[in-house]
């Protein structure tokens, strides 16, 4: 299909086409388009119109993220010509560490295990938000399923060892919703119920994750999926060469998301087409999976992608960007023959892969498509032409310069302003006793037990989960980081090397000042690192953003001082990153008014541990060992659990000390390495009287008393069980090994507040008064129904 | 021919209790609720092959029941069905067709897949209200009563 008059077409008309066929273009990415045709004296087919608008996409080229954005801060104004490459790419540039062995330039990034292993961990999360808002279940479903292909297309194909989520909903009792939108109890059971379904039946363990719930994910939730991948160092490397064929795998082409990659660059409103619906098949993405797994043995391909986002649009013209291509779509398997040439190109039907296969391999690789019952078909070539040339049979759909499609998208300034929020810093009356208070933080969404969710999810297989999501004899005591040991793929006996994975997200505090919400995000994925005993010198992060439209000035003036907070805090803790996502237009029109989410920054964090038997969890193990504070109890409750139930009007946000916080970490991870510490958790929502509350839930509880604990001068009582700020961990040391323990630990701020009690009860005091007295058992039943009762 | 599949009233009463939980927030009448997996297999079957699909494919026979043609009678129950809108991909279905292929179905035209509710103490309207609102995504699914 030709499109009549797009070369002569007025700014109005082209916008118009772009409304239409909902390709998302702006205006100076359609110009720009019709200026290459015009140039080329012929207008452009359907086909290579929707190539640009997938290749362009926000999805796929993330054109905000690495534009130029003018940022205004109060009355300074900065320019930053790659906001990306400024910031986050910059931090891993400049920490230049030597065990990053591929960043930023594949599906996912990779990190070496150890210098002696010969293995690498590939990481990457992605966001599926929009499809999620709209078919939670099949949106959920491909968003795992489109994250566990980006590791199978990392380097020559990786294996596929842990998935990873993060839900941000609406609050559970709105249930009346505006027409076109479900309600966040809707959207919670559909996304953990696709997360479910595909993780378990593809085989591989969902055990890290977390879930928030907020007024501002009521029309807009978000749903972060990541994976980890384990390669070997000499196949993290890929290069299509010319001459090679282009090889699909899996399953057949349908309509199946068409417009997927275009329809993330816009709002949602109640008009949201059903064509934009993924739907996912587990199974046959593990039958892909099989057929990388032994191919990639038999070195029968020398490189591969996932059909994601712009399905093969994207897929055969990223593999074929240096090489050119010519592929003829009649040889597509096809889910029905209704489908047109032009929705082939760019249908995302999941569980497909590309490969670039030598010509004396595909025979081979057949073989073992047909011994897995996978289906394969080749649609063309990598030609070395420079050109993508696409036909049906004899009809040429696209005849394009490569150099065009990935270098053509016009850039153009962004403004960016960020004002500062007032502070207030009201505190409430001293009480008599703070029970009641310690009650309602434990039966706020935020901060109960996530085991409704948790439980469905299979984070046994594979048989290497060794710090699971609960533990504890009864398994009653919430983790803070996965920890696992890949010795199912590995084979090596006694090589117990393995890795932790974490996540940090502070949503209250992206409101209060997003440049903080990033040290306090980071902060808590390296300090759930160090509570297990990982090598928090080798963390390495993903940078996972969603915000509102970002041409809204305010929006991306949030957004870049989230991204300069994510630069800072990066080279604060010395820890790069290695991959990333960013999601915008997270935001919805009901009733004319736009509503947006707030902004949400998740970082994950993978680090190795030398030796996963060492690994401790957060329950507390023998009644008479001495309870330490690792850091400082400071002042303010702002994005505290505690304001927002009370309704206090307090953002006062602790303020990070990185340096600080990492000697601290470090002796912590010392002490656990010489079994001093058998076990810690991190301070976060609910703060030290819920973190001690949750370590108490397998049989021993804890007498504490505050008035020896670290804290700033003057600070309240409320403060001191309830702030959130960064850096303080609670660890259970060996009474026998105490005085070791503090040798090693003098470099560190520990204060020693308690010990671990058989009582029963948790006993918090400062001095002579006694500020919470609490049976444990009640505690925990209080916190344990909540989502039960809710669902 | 519809194979339909239930779970047997006796493994049944925690799927009935979260069913009445779910409907009972828009409809706190609600009396009692049931599901059923709804099969639709085209091919040149008899009746006595569409009952071996039922037995030897759709139904684990300890658990599970399931009727042919028609589907359940359940006395003062609506019946509310649920099926993909066209053009929505079915997985299930094609793994569906995939088992019979290997249990010897080899003929099979086309399945498509569901779900039928069966609720009691509700009217009609408020039945198929209550599918909508607690079961289905009406952007591709496409909910009637039977």
């Amino acid at each position: 299909m030709i499109m009549d008059n797009f070369i002569n077409a007025r700014e109005k008309e082209l916008l118009k086409l772009s409304e239409e066929f909902g390709w998302s273009l702006n205006l100076a990415e359609l110009k720009q388009a019709q200026k290459y045709f015009k140039d080329l004296k012929r207008n452009p087919t359907r086909a290579e119109i929707e190539t640009i608008a997938q290749t362009w996409s926000e999805h796929c080229k993330h054109k905000t993220f690495s534009g130029p954005v003018e940022f205004y801060f109060g009355k300074k104004k900065k320019i930053f010509k790659n906001l990306f490459k400024e910031t986050i790419v910059y931090v891993t540039r400049k920490l230049n560490k030597k065990w990053c062995l591929s960043v930023f330039k594949d599906n996912a990034g990779i990190i070496e295990m150890s210098s002696k292993s010969k293995w690498a961990l590939a990481f990457k999360a992605e966001t599926h938000n929009h499809p999620c808002a709209i078919a939670p279940y099949g949106g959920a479903e491909t968003g795992v399923g489109g994250v566990i292909r980006d590791i199978l297309g990392t380097g020559l194909g990786a294996k596929p060892i842990l998935n990873t989520d993060n839900f941000c909903f609406g609050p559970l009792q709105k249930e009346e919703m505006p027409k076109g939108f479900l309600s966040p109890k809707k959207i919670f059971e559909g996304v953990v119920e696709g997360v479910r379904d595909y993780g378990n039946r593809m085989g591989i363990p969902t055990a890290a994750g977390s879930v928030h719930f907020d007024e501002s994910y009521l029309f807009n939730p978000l749903v972060y999926v990541g994976c980890v991948g384990l390669i070997k160092k000499n196949r993290i490397f890929k290069k299509v060469k010319k001459g090679n064929l282009i090889a699909v795998i899996g399953g057949p082409t349908g309509r199946d998301g068409i417009h997927g990659a275009t329809f993330s660059s816009a709002d949602i409103d109640e008009n949201a087409s059903s064509s934009a619906v993924q739907i996912g098949h587990a199974v046959n993405e593990k039958k892909v999976l099989d057929v990388i797994m032994k191919a990639s043995e038999k070195n029968l391909y020398d490189a591969l992608t996932d059909c994601g986002a712009g399905g093969f649009s994207s897929a055969v013209g990223e593999l074929g960007a240096e090489t050119g291509v010519s592929a003829d779509l009649s040889k597509a398997l096809l889910k029905d023959s209704s489908v047109k040439p032009w929705e082939i190109w760019i249908s995302e039907s999941q569980e497909r892969m590309v490969l670039s296969v030598p010509k004396n391999k595909i025979k081979e690789l057949e073989k073992i498509c047909e011994i897995e019952e996978c289906p394969i078909c080749v649609l063309g070539t990598f030609d070395g032409s420079g050109k993508l040339r696409v036909f049906y049979k004899k009809e040429k759909l696209i005849d394009m310069d490569m150099s065009f499609l990935h270098g053509g998208i016009p850039k153009f300034f962004k403004k960016a302003v960020y004002n500062p929020k007032t502070k207030y810093g009201f505190l409430p009356k001293e009480r008599k006793d703070y029970g009641t208070e310690l009650k309602k933080i434990l039966k706020d969404l935020n901060v109960c037990s996530k085991e409704e969710i948790v439980r469905q999810y299979d984070h046994e297989v594979q048989g290497g989960c060794v710090v699971k999501p609960f533990c504890g004899r009864e398994g009653f005591t919430p983790t803070d980081a996965a920890v696992i040991w890949p010795y199912s793929f590995t084979q090596e006996p006694g090589n117990f090397e393995g890795f932790a994975v974490s996540h940090g997200f502070n949503f209250s505090a992206g409101k209060i000042d997003p440049y903080i919400s990033a040290f306090y995000a980071i902060d808590e994925a390296v300090r759930s690192l160090a509570c297990v005993g990982a090598d928090i010198s080798r963390t390495a992060l993903l940078d996972n953003f969603c915000c509102g439209n970002p041409n809204n000035p305010f929006i991306l003036g949030d957004f870049t001082a989230a991204a300069l907070g994510c630069r800072d805090a990066a080279l604060a803790y010395k820890t790069p990153f290695i991959s990333g996502k960013d999601s915008f237009y997270n935001q919805s029109k009901v009733n004319g008014k736009d509503y947006s989410i707030t902004l949400s920054l998740l970082i994950s964090a993978i680090a190795p541990i030398k030796d996963v038997r060492k690994a401790v969890s957060p329950e507390f193990k023998k009644a008479g060992n001495p309870i330490y504070l690792f850091g400082k109890i400071k002042k303010g409750l702002g994005a505290s659990v505690y304001s927002k139930i009370f309704g206090l009007k307090n953002n006062i946000l602790p303020v990070p000390e990185p340096d600080k916080h990492l000697k601290d970490y470090f002796a912590l991870i010392k002490a656990i390495d010489k079994y001093y510490a058998v076990s810690a958790h991190d301070v976060s929502k609910g703060g030290i009287a819920a973190a001690l509350t949750k370590m108490s839930f397998d049989g021993l509880s804890c007498e504490i008393d505050f008035k020896k604990a670290l804290s700033q001068k003057g600070i309240s009582e409320t403060e001191l069980l309830f702030s959130e700020g960064t850096g303080m961990v609670l660890a259970e040391i060996d009474a026998k090994k105490e005085k070791e323990f503090l040798k090693i630990a003098k470099n560190a701020r520990v204060s020693k507040i308690g010990s671990v009690s058989s009582s029963g009860k948790i006993s918090l005091k400062f001095g002579g008064k006694k500020l919470i007295e609490e049976e444990v058992n009640y505690l925990r039943s209080l916190w344990k129904n909540v989502l039960r009762d809710k669902l | 021919m519809t194979i339909e599949v239930f779970t047997k009233d006796i493994f049944a009463e925690n799927e009935r209790k979260s069913l009445i939980k779910k409907i009972s927030h828009f409809y706190p009448n609600v009396k009692d609720a049931k599901e059923s997996k709804i099969y639709i297999v085209e091919g040149p079957y008899k009746k006595n092959d569409f009952f071996k699909m039922g037995k030897d494919v759709f139904c684990d026979f300890i658990s599970e029941d399931f009727a042919i043609s028609s589907g359940r009678k359940l006395k003062d129950f609506m019946a509310v069905e649920m099926f993909f809108k066209q053009g929505i991909t079915d997985v299930l279905a094609q793994s569906a067709a995939e088992a019979l292929i290997a249990a010897g179905f080899k003929k099979t035209k086309k399945i498509k897949t569901g779900k039928v509710f069966y609720i009691k103490g509700l009217k009609e309207s408020e039945a198929q209200n209550a599918v909508k609102e607690c079961f289905a995504n009406e952007l591709i699914h496409r909910v009637g009563i039977r």
